[in-house]
């Protein structure tokens, strides 16, 4: 009787596993370098029971945290603590989202809008009297690089370029891109299709594609967020019924959001789908494991690399992935860089608020890197790469453009040719 | 993914076993659900340090032939590789005193001066206190530490014939630090205490305590769990010899060792899935084949190997019903000294049966399931029954040796 009580009486999130052993806060990023930020067990577990009487306790700080998990992955119990603070946050914050949060999260209409005026925004982004007024009036930080739109979308380039050829593959693959391949940097996209092809795999693009979320989740815009979600999911849905393997992600955040901050944070059940929505190089590895796909690489290539694990590729637990596919290419030296914050967790690094804490989180990772000096930096995230080229003189690549970049198209061709 | 060891839990025991089995050229990977006991060691390690009659031990190496019959070190002869685990230690840059032939006495958080084996460099001994000669000590708190007990301690040392005063110093970052909700822990006072506020630290102290006032100064360690440097750096800029003194968890000498032993096993080319929980196994007759993890879902760890070094009780490797303890993962046996019912003692600071129970093993330390030895399994640490780690201060030892003791095994196949 008392143990069905123990074992039915489950609080979401884990809330109830908490032993205040405080390991949670000693790796939470922002603790560290900002004083008026109680960190995670104070405003996640503590928190909560504060709030069951008062649900205004800890209100201010909340909006301090990134929402990179790192909390989540050190704590021994398995208490989702950035949940409960996301969850505490959208339940209690009063304030409504302002125009620039509400800009910063609408990345695909902000996308779409800019990438037909691309020549025109770059440059007018780049002037300093328009970040200064972007500072002045909606509080985006003019030390910031907005990160410049391509003048051809992806899903523009798949199309012309790319979608007829796909049908020649019987393996299919489909491809949640994301807003920042489409609009910024349809480059990675393309070295996706050129990878996978050579890998003897046809890429389709979903049906209806939304933005993952994330920036929606994290400004509170919980509605809108939603009503992406199902449109995501579905198309999840129709590109499995119809055939595909998987549907790969090249960036972290769309994926850990897909699969879980859509059932923890949007109540969607995922549980159908969850397992088949990926990373690409988690795809890929799995494929050269099992013997299905095989990969070339070109004799004359070489370069030294640093991979940085991104704070929700360390959540999903796929750095091994990209870290094993890399280790593959012969003449590639890897260092992985200790696994810290960046810094940026999406558009959090570029209000202006927080410029100063993003930049403070991110210097350990900045300083690990000059001291190895490598040709390039890969990662697996897009904001991780605005971060670090920002903050630092490298240039950073995903290590599918690596990949695209080391491998024989031809003789990687033929050797998955059926 | 496929490696030659797949190793479940990264406490003590699964990063000992990584490294040494990394160091003999095999491929493996580490799973483990969040941070290890580690957090919690005081920078001290046990290899004995009771006996069975709850006696403090003088020399382990003496005392563990007198344990009972059933005790890991007893079944394997284990104990044996303490100076191994040393090496491995040391191999990963974690300076630390001690021997398995004469216990020292550490100082612990309430002020007791217990036996241990090894000790980091830099912590407070009884030793290293009597070996400096040291008459007069100053014992220098934290405005508003709460954790740090320095009455308790003073008392410690004047039964060692030490005088002690008792001083407390802060600084504006500390300051800054009380008004936060955030607890004054050391784990979170450490995250604040570098570059140049660890400074201003170092000159509060060389302020509170003047050169020539003591001989040594003894500090809270919460210092140096972002940057282990940072840790010997205070050290130097004292003015008056410093050592530092055990803390509660999350205890930063803890945190330091994880992070050498963690970077170390990386280095090397471990793979550790950090967050991710094994939560199923499959079974091919007397095999393991492959583990399941929440994480990586429809994919699964494949290896020739696996080391099962997810702890007990406390890690939540092992769990308690009401009729029975059992262990989720992977359906192992049970080696439980007594039934449920008789499990718990009833004075809470008597030893407690259920901390013996643990996974049933042979004397090869092959997991039993359904009876019989799993033959590419092994148990290693906290999760071997018939060891008390608490009333014998026998865990990091049982941990450590245990896994090399599979480490050789497994290399010998
Ligand atoms: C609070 C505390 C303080 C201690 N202090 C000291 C001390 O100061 N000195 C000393 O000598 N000994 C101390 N000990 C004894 C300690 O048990 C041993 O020293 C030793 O560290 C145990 O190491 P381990 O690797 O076997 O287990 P653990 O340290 O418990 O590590 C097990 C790891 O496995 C993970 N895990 C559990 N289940 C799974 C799963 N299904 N899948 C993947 N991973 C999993 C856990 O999250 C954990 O990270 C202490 C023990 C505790 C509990
Ligand atoms: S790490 Fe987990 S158990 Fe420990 S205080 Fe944080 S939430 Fe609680
Ligand atoms: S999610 Fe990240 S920023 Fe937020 S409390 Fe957890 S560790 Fe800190």
């Amino acid at each position: 009787m008392t143990m069905d009580f123990q074992e039915q009486n489950i609080s979401s999130h884990n809330f109830e596993q908490c032993t205040k052993c405080t390991v949670c806060t000693a790796y939470c990023p922002v603790t560290a370098v900002n004083a008026l930020y109680p960190g995670p067990k104070q405003a996640g577990p503590d928190g909560e029971r504060y709030r069951l009487k008062d649900p205004e306790f800890f209100e201010k700080a909340l909006k301090f945290c990134l929402n990179c998990k790192r909390c989540e992955v050190a704590c021994p119990s398995g208490v989702r603590i950035g949940d409960i603070i996301l969850a505490a946050r959208i339940a209690h914050t009063k304030e409504r989202p302002s125009l620039r949060d509400t800009m910063l999260a609408s990345t695909d209409l902000m996308g779409r809008t800019a990438t037909i005026c691309a020549p025109v925004v770059n440059v007018a982004l780049a002037l300093r009297p328009v970040k200064y007024l972007m500072d002045l009036t909606v509080g985006i930080d003019s030390h910031r690089r907005l990160p410049k739109y391509s003048s051809t979308k992806f899903t523009t380039w798949f199309r012309r370029n790319a979608a007829e050829r796909q049908k020649e593959f019987s393996r299919q693959v489909a491809y949640f891109h994301g807003c920042y391949v489409n609009y910024n940097y349809p480059d990675l996209g393309i070295a996706l299709v050129k990878l996978l092809n050579a890998a003897g795999t046809g890429v389709r693009l979903m049906e209806a594609e939304r933005c993952c979320g994330v920036a929606k989740i994290s400004n509170r815009l919980i509605d809108e967020a939603r009503h992406d979600a199902e449109i995501n999911i579905a198309a999840v849905r129709k590109a499995l019924a119809e055939g595909c393997q998987a549907v790969v992600a090249t960036g972290s955040t769309c994926c850990f959001t897909m699969r879980d901050e859509y059932p923890h944070i949007l109540g969607i059940d995922n549980s159908d789908v969850r397992d088949s929505i990926t990373m690409a190089t988690a795809w890929l590895y799995r494929m050269i494991e099992s013997g299905d796909v095989k990969l070339a690489f070109r004799k004359d290539f070489r370069l030294r690399l640093a991979y940085h694990t991104p704070c929700h590729m360390e959540k999903l637990g796929m750095a091994n992935y990209s870290i094993g596919l890399l280790r593959m290419i012969p003449g590639v030296e890897l260092t992985v860089l200790d696994s810290n914050c960046c810094g940026i967790a999406g558009t959090y690094g570029f209000k202006k608020e927080n410029y100063e804490t993003s930049q403070a989180i991110g210097s350990k990772l900045f300083r690990q890197i000059a001291e190895i000096n490598p040709d390039f930096v890969t990662t697996d995230c897009e904001t991780c790469k605005w971060q670090i080229e920002m903050s630092t003189p490298y240039k950073v690549k995903n290590p599918i453009e690596i990949l695209a970049e080391a491998i024989d198209v031809e003789a990687t061709a033929k050797l998955n040719r059926k | 993914m496929k490696f030659d060891i797949v190793i479940i839990g990264g406490g003590l025991a699964g990063l000992t076993a990584g490294i040494s089995l990394e160091e003999k050229g095999l491929s493996t990977a580490i799973v483990s659900t969040g941070h290890s006991s580690l957090h919690f060691n005081t920078g001290s390690f046990g290899l004995l340090g009771y006996d069975a009659d709850r006696k403090p031990v003088a020399s382990p190496a003496d005392a563990i032939s007198r344990l009972a019959n059933n005790h890991p070190y007893v079944r394997t002869g284990m104990a044996s590789l303490a100076p191994q685990a040393a090496q491995l230690l040391a191999d990963a840059g974690i300076t630390m005193a001690g021997s398995e032939a004469h216990n020292h006495l550490r100082i612990s958080p309430t002020g007791i001066a217990a036996p241990a084996w090894l000790t980091l460099e830099g912590m407070a001994t009884v030793e290293n206190l009597r070996q400096q000669g040291v008459k007069r000590a100053a014992i220098v708190g934290i405005d508003g530490y709460l954790d740090f007990l320095p009455r308790f301690i003073a008392s410690t040392l004047e039964k060692a014939g030490i005088a002690a005063t008792v001083k407390s110093v802060t600084t504006d970052a500390l300051r800054l630090m009380r008004k936060n909700e955030s607890e004054m822990r050391a784990a979170n006072i450490s995250r604040i205490l570098i570059g140049d506020r660890l400074d201003r630290l170092a000159e509060a102290i060389n302020a509170a305590v003047k050169p020539g006032e003591a001989d040594v100064i003894l500090f809270p360690a919460v210092v140096g769990s972002e940057n282990p440097d940072e840790y010997a750096r205070l050290r130097r800029m004292s003015a008056t010899p410093l050592y530092y003194c055990a803390t509660p968890g999350a205890s930063v000498p803890g945190m330091i060792i994880g992070r050498q032993l963690t970077s170390r096993y990386t280095r090397l080319g471990g793979m550790i899935f950090k967050g991710d929980s094994v939560v199923a196994g499959q079974f091919d007759g007397d095999r393991l084949t492959e583990v399941k993890t929440q994480n990586l879902g429809s994919d699964s760890l494949r290896a020739d190997n696996f080391i099962f070094a997810a702890g007990s009780f406390f890690s939540h490797a092992l769990e308690a019903l009401p009729d029975r303890i059992v262990e989720p993962a992977l359906g192992l046996d049970i080696d439980s000294p007594a039934d449920r019912p008789e499990l718990f003692g009833k004075d809470l600071f008597e030893p407690q049966p259920f901390m013996k129970a643990g996974i049933a093993t042979d004397p090869a330390l092959h997991a039993m399931r359904g009876g019989r030895p799993v033959a590419n399994l092994y148990v290693a640490g906290a999760a071997l029954a018939g060891a008390d780690s608490l009333s014998e201060a026998s865990g990091s030892g049982v941990a450590m040796t245990s896994a090399l003791f599979i480490s050789n095994a497994i290399a010998h196949k």
